[in-house]
């Protein structure tokens, strides 16, 4: 860790100390909105984390999920991961956005969405389903597919375009409509230069992978420090074997999502491309956080069962974000692809290149 | 209580890419000349002396070792490329794999002068091999409480008792032991043991072999009979055998041995299913190779924690925790995706055979090396219960 990621961690930390408890929480799951801790996160220029990077394109990756992490091991409730990609891409696009929240379209790699110039105005089409946060947000940025390449624009997001519900954490998940939406600005995509419509719903899946990494370091550190405190058959459940191994198994599975996230950030920052290890990670963080779930509810009792005792914060987001921007298998099977097209003996190269 | 058990990225410098080239190419030529099988049938490592050898004469062997023993004072994210490039290609390794992993480091560790200048350059040279002397019939996972004795007489000490499952008894040229030398005390249990280098073709030695769930001799009995052994067999400190035993396990549990056992059969899966899968398919393939690649970064970064000086004994357990688990699915996967094609049972299906040798061995991979249960015992302390 830097310096510099260490004031990061200390800045957005303290953000959090000061303005998310229990009643926060619930007021933006019944539907409200943060606005102090929105604020907060703006004005120490944590959204702008990713869009900072100075030299290439994901030289802001480090310090977005230094922020990130934390924020998951806050279960914070706020679009940040979105807003920072959105503030990404409209940085490089030259694009205007006010302070709001921004959600990103498309939300997974495969989704096309398209665009056709009618004179002087551009027309989107397509639609896509699981947008996190769409309904407290009021602007989009949109990759899409014109006949002549790519474009990235900006739309205003109505009402009439959504249709709405919550996701398993209480979160606003909407599916969308862009057919016949006018961009409000836009711009040809230069090739090789900022994204391939694939760099949307990657970096936002790779930034929630870091937030589900987050979440589950907190859940291992709560379960030790509650079982190491409650006491049965005179002495703390810690004692007991099968807890412990219950317990080492919960760490060791997230020290290993840990790895490989921490693993493809490092390495996408080095290469300035995306690199498979970031499959790997979003893949292994989406498909673990079952287990990482079961152990932590079953060391905690019947109070970590209950809507007082805030583990079904980390536990309930870990259940949802699994499914945001792909799910486990979407990312896994991507691997699984490559490693079913090559010949003999090349797999292993495959594997030390990834 | 925080959660500190991080695994700290490593990239790979120039140099470990342009060896793993040269291992790489050298090892092609292996397979082209029918050392390394083609379309391998088993799993684990093979034994070839003459292999060995060939290593020890390109330098991949002893690499982190001081030339003044042979060594050639490279790193430990090197040696990493090496062994896992002779893992990957399915080369016989079995013969020096020991000496070069753990014996070698202990004895530059903890042998003495003339200890180190005679095995570690014939280690080095591919053409003396080690195996392990620490489990009995009574110790397994328990090792404090071996029983197996070193008596001091004139001149050296006189062994006698049995150790159990030893690989490769009945091939290495010496076995680094732990043996009792005094009675335990109340307050110390791991207190009274001494590591010390048995040359096997003493007389009053008894090899015999234990075959295996797969019908193989590789687990040995070994007897000592009131065995003589001079005063310079004794490794280190006597009475300090515990210590030096327990860094001795650490170099067993976070190399790429502890996830790649069953490497092959995932190859030759993949290439047995070919890309006309199923998406179903595609998932469950994509599933062990994201477990593949997480174990890899992790083993990398071991080594680099190694090359910095640290102890990385936690991570180390997590590492074959996760990685013996996931050598244990690669034939469970294999059999679900295979045992249904019409021509499993077709007398030359190489592929079955790989499959079946597999599953035989697969208890295996989580008791060798420390069991399962153990490693999440190491994992909790590191957790703080206890």
């Amino acid at each position: 860790m830097t310096d510099l990621s260490d004031m990061i961690e200390t800045t957005v930390e303290r953000i959090f100390a000061d303005h998310l408890d229990d009643s926060a929480r619930r007021k933006v799951e019944a539907g409200g909105w943060h606005e102090k801790l929105w604020q907060a996160l703006d004005e120490a220029g944590m959204l702008d984390a990713l869009a900072s990077g100075e030299d290439g394109r994901f030289s802001g990756l480090g310090d977005a999920c230094t922020v990130l992490r934390s924020a998951g091991g806050h279960a914070i409730p706020a679009p940040v991961a979105e807003t920072m990609v959105a503030r990404w891409i409209a940085g490089a696009c030259g694009f205007d956005l006010d302070g709001g929240a921004v959600a990103v379209l498309p939300t997974r790699p495969d989704t096309r969405l398209t665009a056709q110039r009618k004179g002087a105005t551009l027309v989107l089409g397509g639609s896509e389903q699981r947008v996190p946060w769409l309904s407290a947000t009021t602007s989009a940025v949109v990759l899409a597919q014109t006949d002549k390449g790519l474009v990235a624009a900006q739309v205003n997001i109505t009402e009439e375009m959504r249709k709405d519900r919550k996701s398993i954490a209480s979160e606003p998940l909407s599916s969308v409509c862009l057919d016949g939406v006018a961009a409000q600005q836009w711009v040809d995509l230069p090739k090789g230069d900022i994204v391939a419509c694939e760099d949307a719903p990657r970096m936002l899946a790779l930034l929630r992978s870091m937030m589900m990494v987050g979440a589950a370091e907190r859940i291992v550190s709560m379960s030790v420090a509650y079982s190491a405190d409650r006491q049965q058959f005179g002495r703390p459940i810690s004692k007991f074997q099968a807890v412990q191994q219950n317990l080492s198994v919960l760490a060791a599975e997230t020290a290993a999502s840990a790895a490989i996230t921490d693993a493809a950030v490092s390495e996408i920052m080095r290469r300035g491309e995306w690199t498979g290890l970031a499959d790997a990670a979003c893949a292994r963080i989406r498909l673990m956080s079952d287990e990482i779930a079961r152990i932590t509810h079953q060391v905690h009792g019947a109070i970590g069962f209950t809507q007082e005792y805030a583990l079904h914060d980390l536990t309930r987001r870990l259940f949802a974000w699994r499914d945001d921007y792909g799910s486990g298998n979407d990312w896994a099977q991507r691997l699984g692809t490559q490693a079913l097209n090559v010949e003999r003996h090349e797999l292993w190269p495959l594997v030390t290149s990834l | 209580m925080s959660w500190d058990v991080r695994f700290t990225p490593i990239v790979l410098s120039e140099r470990c890419e342009t060896l793993r080239g040269e291992v790489r190419d050298f090892l092609t030529q292996q397979r082209k000349a029918g050392i390394i099988p083609e379309v391998p049938t088993r799993v684990g490592m093979d034994y070839s002396a003459d292999f060995s050898r060939s290593l020890g004469e390109r330098g991949w062997l002893g690499w982190r070792w001081p030339k003044a023993y042979g060594g050639h004072e490279g790193t430990a994210l090197e040696r990493y490329v090496i062994t896992e490039e002779l893992l990957a290609a399915g080369a016989p390794v079995r013969a020096h794999w020991v000496a070069d992993r753990q014996s070698g480091p202990v004895l530059l560790t903890f042998g003495s002068e003339a200890q180190k200048q005679n095995y570690l350059p014939r280690v080095a040279a591919g053409e003396c091999f080690f195996c392990i002397g620490l489990s009995e019939p009574d110790s397994g996972s328990d090792l404090a409480s071996l029983r197996c004795r070193a008596e001091k007489i004139d001149g050296g000490f006189r062994i006698t008792g049995t150790k159990l499952w030893t690989s490769n008894a009945h091939r290495a040229h010496y076995m680094l032991a732990l043996f009792r030398t005094a009675p335990a005390t109340a307050e110390n249990r791991r207190s009274g043991l001494s590591q010390f280098i048995v040359d096997l073709s003493t007389p009053g030695i008894e090899v015999r072999p234990v075959l295996n769930l797969a019908g193989e001799h590789d687990f040995n009995e070994v007897h000592f009979d009131g065995v003589e052994i001079p005063d310079d067999s004794l490794v280190g400190t006597l009475n300090m055998g515990w210590r030096q035993a327990s860094a001795e396990l650490a170099y067993e549990r976070s190399g790429p041995e502890r996830w790649l056992s069953t490497y092959h059969l995932l190859a030759r899966l993949v290439e047995t299913l070919g890309p006309d899968v199923s998406e179903d398919i595609r998932t469950q393939i994509g599933e062990l190779l994201v477990d593949l690649v997480t174990l890899r970064q992790m083993s990398l970064s071991v080594a680099g924690m190694l090359e910095a000086g640290q102890e990385p004994t936690v991570q180390a357990a997590v590492v074959k925790e996760i990685g013996t688990r996931f050598e244990q699915r690669i034939p469970r996967v294999a059999h679900q995706l295979l045992s249904a094609r019409s021509d499993y049972d077709d007398q030359d299906n190489t592929v079955r055979d790989l499959l079946e040798h597999a599953i035989l061995w697969s208890p295996a991979f989580t008791i060798r090396g420390g069991t399962t249960e153990i490693l999440r015992g190491i994992i909790a302390r590191g957790l703080g219960l206890r």
